[in-house]
C-alpha cells in the first residue's frame, strides 16, 4: 500500500463516514499521521496497514456517532470526485438507518476493500463476527437501495 | 474378503433451514463455502423466495459500494493532504504568521502591547515616582505657619504675639457662650469701643455687627477671608436678653487635621497689674496650671498673657470669676493639639486700657 493509496483509503473513509467534507479534511490529515505514529512505534511492516486503518479510524467513533446525527455537507467539487449516475440517497439513508459497527464494517470492506482478516485484526474481533456484521450490512444497504428497507 | 467390507447405510439428505441458509449468504455469494453447502443453499434459494429476496438484497448492496469505491480523490485535495503542516511545524517554519489574515493580527499586536503596558503599570513603584512629577495644586493657603521662624509682625521690644507658643490661629470660629442668657447690655456698647482697637486675631466689627451677633448669626472674619465667624459672647452680662437667649455652640470646625479646640478670650481691664494677680489665683483655684512654657499672667507691655489648662466642669466657674473683673469676649477655635478628655485650655489676653489710652 503506497502513501498515495492510504491517503486515497483514509480520505475516502471519512467522506462516506461523516458526509463532511470540512470534518473529513482535517480527519484525515490527524489520522494519517496517528497511522504513521503507530506503523513507526509499531515496527510494523507495510502489509499492516489496512489494520492500522481499521483501527486508528475505529477510533474516531464518538464523532462519526455525532455525524450520524447531522445533516450532510458536501459538494460535488470538494475534492472527493464520485463517479458520474451514482446516488448518494441509498448511502445517507444507510448511514443514518444502520448500525454504526455494520455501517463501518461495509465501509471499510465494501468501498476500501480491506479484506475481512485485516479487520478483525484492527478491530480485536473474530472473522466470524466481521463476516456477520458485513452480511447485516450489506443487506440493508440492498434493501435501502431498491426501497424496500423495513425496520 | 468382499464380504467382508462393511455396508454403510445411505447417508440421509439434510434439509438446509431457512436460518443457516440466511446465515451462509454472503458466504455463499463469496464464494467460501464447500460444494457441499453450495449446493445446498442454491437449492434451498430455489425453493424459498425470502432467502432469495435477500440474497438479492446483499448482491445489490455489494454492487452499490463497488461502485462507490470508484470514487476518486482530486489531486489538489491530495497534495493538501500529503502537504500538510501541524501548527509548531508553522511557527517554525514562519509562514504562518505571514498567512494570517490583516486583523488577526493586528489584534494579535495590540493584546500583546496592552500586556505590556499592564505589566509595566504593575510593576513600577508610583508611590516612590509621583514626587518627581509635576503637579498642579489647586488648594488655597489660608495661614502658613513656621515653628521655626519668628512670625511676621513681631513688635521692635520683642513683643511676642499671642502665637509665640504655637497656637497659630487658622480659623476663626466664634461660639456663643452658655451664659448668653446673662449678657449685660451696658457692657455690650463698652465691647464694641474696645472692639475697634482690639488684639491681634480678634474680630472686628461694627455695632450692627455686633448686635446681630447676639442673635447666634455667623459673621465673616478679617483673619480668615473663606471662613465663617460664629457669635462672639459679648461678655458676660448680668441681664438676661430674649434675643440671646440660646445656648447653643455652633463649631464650625476646620482642617480635617484640627481634631483639638482652644479658647481664646479678650478681656479690656484698668489697673492691670492689680488685676493679674487676682485673675492667677483664681485660675490655679479653679484647679487651672500654665499649658504653655510662660507663667500665667505673663506682664507684656500692652497687656498680660494667660495661657492656662483647666477641668472642663470648671468652665462656668472661671466664666464668673472672669466677669466680675469686666466683660469677657470667648472664640473657640480648632487646634492640632488635643487635651486629654475632661480638660480644656485657654488664651487669655488682658489688655490694659490705660496704654490704649
Amino acid at each position: 500500500m503506497n502513501d498515495e493509496a492510504r491517503i486515497r483509503s483514509l480520505a475516502l473513509f471519512f467522506f462516506f463516514a461523516s458526509l463532511d467534507e470540512k470534518f473529513s479534511r482535517s480527519a484525515t490529515v490527524k489520522a494519517l499521521n496517528r497511522c504513521r505514529k503507530r506503523i513507526g512505534q509499531g515496527h510494523l511492516p507495510n502489509e499492516k496497514w489496512p489494520s492500522v486503518i481499521v483501527h486508528v479510524t475505529h477510533s474516531f467513533l464518538p464523532k462519526l456517532k455525532q455525524a450520524k446525527s447531522q445533516p450532510a455537507a458536501i459538494s460535488y467539487e470538494a475534492g472527493w470526485l464520485i463517479p458520474e449516475g451514482i446516488d448518494l440517497g441509498p448511502w445517507m439513508e444507510f448511514q443514518k438507518e444502520a448500525e454504526l459497527e455494520e455501517f463501518l464494517a461495509v465501509l471499510w470492506s465494501g468501498i476500501l476493500g480491506i479484506s475481512d482478516e485485516a479487520i478483525s485484526e484492527g478491530l480485536g474481533v473474530t472473522v466470524g463476527t466481521v463476516r456477520h456484521r458485513l452480511a447485516r450490512g450489506f443487506l440493508v444497504l440492498g434493501a435501502i437501495s431498491r426501497g424496500e428497507f423495513r425496520q | 474378503m468382499k464380504g467382508d467390507e462393511p455396508n454403510f447405510p445411505a447417508r440421509s439428505k439434510r434439509k438446509l433451514s431457512r436460518f443457516l441458509a440466511r446465515k451462509m449468504l454472503y458466504d455463499f455469494i463469496c464464494d467460501r463455502l464447500d460444494s457441499d453447502r453450495t449446493k445446498a443453499v442454491e437449492e434451498f434459494i430455489g425453493e424459498d423466495w425470502e432467502t432469495r429476496t435477500e440474497l438479492e438484497y446483499i448482491q445489490g448492496g455489494l454492487k452499490y459500494c463497488g461502485d462507490l469505491s470508484l470514487t476518486r480523490i482530486s489531486e489538489p485535495l491530495m497534495q493538501e493532504i500529503r502537504e500538510h503542516k501541524g501548527f509548531w511545524a508553522r511557527v517554525r517554519t514562519g509562514h504562518w504568521w505571514r498567512d494570517w489574515p490583516e486583523s488577526i493580527k493586528w489584534g494579535v499586536e495590540a493584546a500583546v502591547l496592552s500586556g505590556v503596558a499592564a505589566l509595566v503599570a504593575m510593576w513600577i513603584p508610583w508611590s516612590k515616582v509621583a514626587h518627581l512629577l509635576p503637579s498642579s495644586r489647586d488648594e488655597v493657603v489660608l495661614v502658613e505657619i513656621d515653628k521655626d521662624q519668628k512670625p511676621a509682625g513681631t513688635a521692635k521690644n520683642g513683643d511676642k504675639s499671642l502665637s509665640d507658643q504655637g497656637e497659630g490661629r487658622a480659623l476663626l470660629p466664634v461660639t456663643v457662650g452658655k451664659d448668653a442668657s446673662t449678657l449685660n447690655p451696658s457692657l455690650h456698647d463698652t465691647a464694641e469701643e474696645k472692639e475697634s482697637g482690639s488684639t491681634e486675631g480678634s474680630t472686628k466689627g461694627s455695632a450692627k455687627e455686633v448686635a446681630e451677633t447676639r442673635k447666634s448669626t455667623i459673621q465673616p472674619s478679617k483673619v480668615a477671608e473663606d471662613e465663617e465667624v460664629g457669635d462672639p459672647v459679648q461678655g458676660v452680662r448680668g441681664g438676661s436678653e430674649s434675643e440671646t437667649a440660646e445656648p447653643q455652640e455652633n463649631i464650625i470646625k476646620g482642617a480635617s487635621s484640627l481634631k483639638g479646640f482652644v479658647y481664646r478670650a479678650f478681656m479690656s481691664l484698668d489697673q492691670l497689674d492689680q488685676v493679674s494677680p487676682k485673675i492667677v489665683a483664681e485660675i490655679k483655684q479653679l484647679n487651672g496650671a500654665k499649658a504653655g512654657q510662660v507663667e500665667l499672667g505673663w506682664r507684656k507691655p500692652k497687656g498680660s498673657y494667660f495661657h492656662f489648662s483647666l477641668p472642663e466642669s470648671n468652665y462656668e466657674k472661671l466664666m464668673s470669676a472672669l466677669k466680675s473683673f469686666g466683660p469677657v469676649r470667648i472664640y473657640k477655635d480648632p487646634h492640632w493639639r488635643v487635651m486629654p478628655q475632661g480638660q480644656i485650655r485657654f488664651i487669655l489676653w488682658v489688655e490694659d486700657n490705660q496704654v490704649k489710652k
